[in-house]
């Protein structure tokens, strides 16, 4: 039984003259978005044989509607990202063998399957509740592939019910006057936090576009709507730094910050601009439903940090977080791969056997055998349980929140060129990462380089700088200096 | 609406955004001009303000949608 899905169904009723959303300026009750719920949930049942259902991902009350609807009746939504480029929407979409997709978009994307649009809701009707097995995936959201492929994460109801479950322990105490901000893109899985946990209280959920300039339009919605539950990246904070001593949000009663490396001297400096909060560092790979540890900032306390980035926190209740060197597990204090167990890691990626076979592996612990994932992380713990991020051993980058392969732009690019590629994350004045791609080759245009990109990977994934070299220069060994194209950016 | 104004705005935002030949009106907007993301417009009201020696009220910042906004802050700022 999921916990989270009879509480959802149930306020729709309880706090029915609440608002559950406000989305570009119109509030929804909840009773509202309970009406909106049982229509699409009548579509979602005339398509009895679909499992998948695909959904565009649009700012949009019919997009929640469309998501709830789809889980209540136990079936697995697909988020497709509205600015992604079609070859990868489509390549998602046979992947998984989606055929039934809602799009409440004005424009809908252009796909050969059933397409949903707006349903006039019915005033009154409620959704029903369908009991399907625990382990039936609840969300399946793919991420960037190093191959050039995205790869499909696959969530269980089990697995989100975990996680809400444990943070609703937590001291959040959310209740109907909170006010919270969703300002993720439906694609990353941090959006399911914002968008799901405030209505399990009753509490209003407001939503930023996703075009536009992002870090003014949260900072306006924090001051318009009074928020006072906020989950952001701490790319925001970067964004803003430059206004940071004139800004106050005495409104705010939680910031929290995921989705990337957070810095000590941001936090510093924000903790001025939000006096009556509580100030949280949440991390947690997709395989991990949302995030799988926290770390709670004390003002004016001494901070656990190393190279200047705030600690990952103490795993949450009923996850197991172990540092492993290939098969041993480390001491603390020493180096190693950062490894998941519990309940909210994910049963492995979409039809990708090989792929799960390198990052699963079994290990004791106390006697009972525990499935691992390997985060790729590399990690030291201390004797308190708290994790502190060293860095990664691939080429999997963190660039605003979003998960990039470099790779992938490593791949399109070289296929489309014929010429050697290497890309680079690199720091500018502001310390936000901006990708850097290298091209062994001058017959081309950035221009074409990237708008081959274009066609192939999301918005968020462009490089900021194409640079053209002759020839890529080499280590002895024969690989590619890496320190040489660097010294060149 | 001063033209000087707006001719030294639009230099910074080609100069940000290192492209030559773009259509910029009072009306263009960062959606209507490719590359004009979140770090771009930091750095050209960060530059604005150098050019014109001023600082404009965040909450002003936060109102700024359009090329004639940004040149209508230089114009509320400037002594």
């Amino acid at each position: 039984m999921a916990f989270f899905l009879k509480k959802l169904l149930e306020n729709f009723t309880v706090y029915g003259t609440r608002t559950a959303y406000v989305i570009e300026g119109v509030g929804y009750t909840y009773a509202d978005l309970g009406s909106r719920v049982a229509t699409f949930q009548k579509k979602v049942f005339e398509f009895d044989g679909e499992h998948y259902f695909g959904v565009v991902t649009r700012n949009s009350i019919d997009t929640y509607a469309a998501i709830y609807a789809i889980w209540l009746s136990g079936k697995t939504f697909v988020p497709l990202g509205a600015t992604v480029p079609s070859e990868r929407i489509l390549n998602i979409v046979s992947q998984v063998g989606i055929n039934v997709v809602f799009d409440a978009g004005n424009d809908p994307l252009p796909l050969e399957n059933v397409v949903v649009h707006h349903q006039q809701p019915t005033i009154g009707e409620q959704p029903i509740y369908l009991e399907v097995g625990e382990d039936t995936d609840v969300y399946l959201l793919f991420t960037s592939g190093s191959t050039g492929t995205p790869k499909g994460v696959r969530i269980s109801r089990n697995n989100l019910d975990s996680y809400l479950r444990t943070i609703s322990k937590l001291d959040y105490c959310l209740t109907p006057d909170d006010r919270c901000l969703q300002v993720y893109d439906l694609t990353f899985d941090g959006s399911v936090q914002s968008y799901l946990f405030p209505l399990l209280f009753g509490a209003s959920v407001y939503t930023v576009p996703q075009d536009g300039i992002k870090y003014l339009a949260i900072t306006k919605a924090i001051i318009e709507h009074q928020i006072t539950f906020l989950k952001m990246t701490p790319s925001v904070l970067y964004y803003l730094m430059p206004y940071l001593d004139r800004l106050i949000f005495p409104s705010v009663r939680w910031s929290v910050f995921g989705g990337e490396a957070l810095m000590v001297p941001l936090v510093e400096k924000w903790q001025k601009c939000v006096p009556n909060a509580e100030i949280q560092n949440v991390y947690g790979p997709t395989e991990t439903t949302v995030n799988c540890s926290m770390y709670r900032w004390k003002k004016d306390g001494i901070h656990k940090e190393r190279n200047g980035i705030l600690s990952l926190g103490s795993a949450y209740e009923g996850t197991l977080a172990l540092v492993f060197d290939g098969d041993r597990v480390v001491s603390n204090g020493e180096v190693g791969e950062l490894c998941i167990s519990g309940p909210q890691v994910t049963k492995g990626y979409w039809k990708n056997e090989q792929l799960n076979n390198c990052v699963f592996f079994d290990y004791p612990v106390d006697g009972v055998s525990y499935r691992f994932y390997r985060t790729g992380d590399y990690v030291v713990k201390d004797d308190e349980g708290d994790l502190f991020f060293v860095g990664r051993n691939d080429s999997q980058v963190q660039l605003n929140g979003y998960r990039v392969e470099l790779g992938e732009l490593e791949y399109h690019t070289s296929q489309f060129a014929d010429a050697q590629c290497v890309a680079f994350i690199h720091e500018d004045v502001l310390n936000v990462g901006n990708l850097y791609l290298f091209v062994e080759s001058v017959k081309f245009t950035q221009e074409e380089i990237i708008d081959n990109l274009k066609s192939k990977i999301p918005g968020y994934m462009l490089p900021h700088q194409v640079i053209f070299i002759e020839r890529m220069p080499l280590l002895p060994s024969g690989k590619v200096d890496r320190q040489k194209l660097l010294s060149l950016i | 609406m001063n033209e000087e104004i707006f001719n030294r705005v639009t230099g910074i935002i080609s100069g940000t955004l290192n492209k030559k030949n773009l259509v910029l009106g009072y009306e263009t907007s960062s959606k209507d001009v490719e590359g004009w993301d979140s770090l771009a417009h930091v750095t050209i009201i960060t530059e604005v303000e150098k050019e014109f020696g001023i600082t404009i009220d965040f909450m002003e910042i936060l109102e700024i949608k359009t090329i004639g906004d940004i040149c209508q802050a230089v114009v509320n700022n400037q002594k």
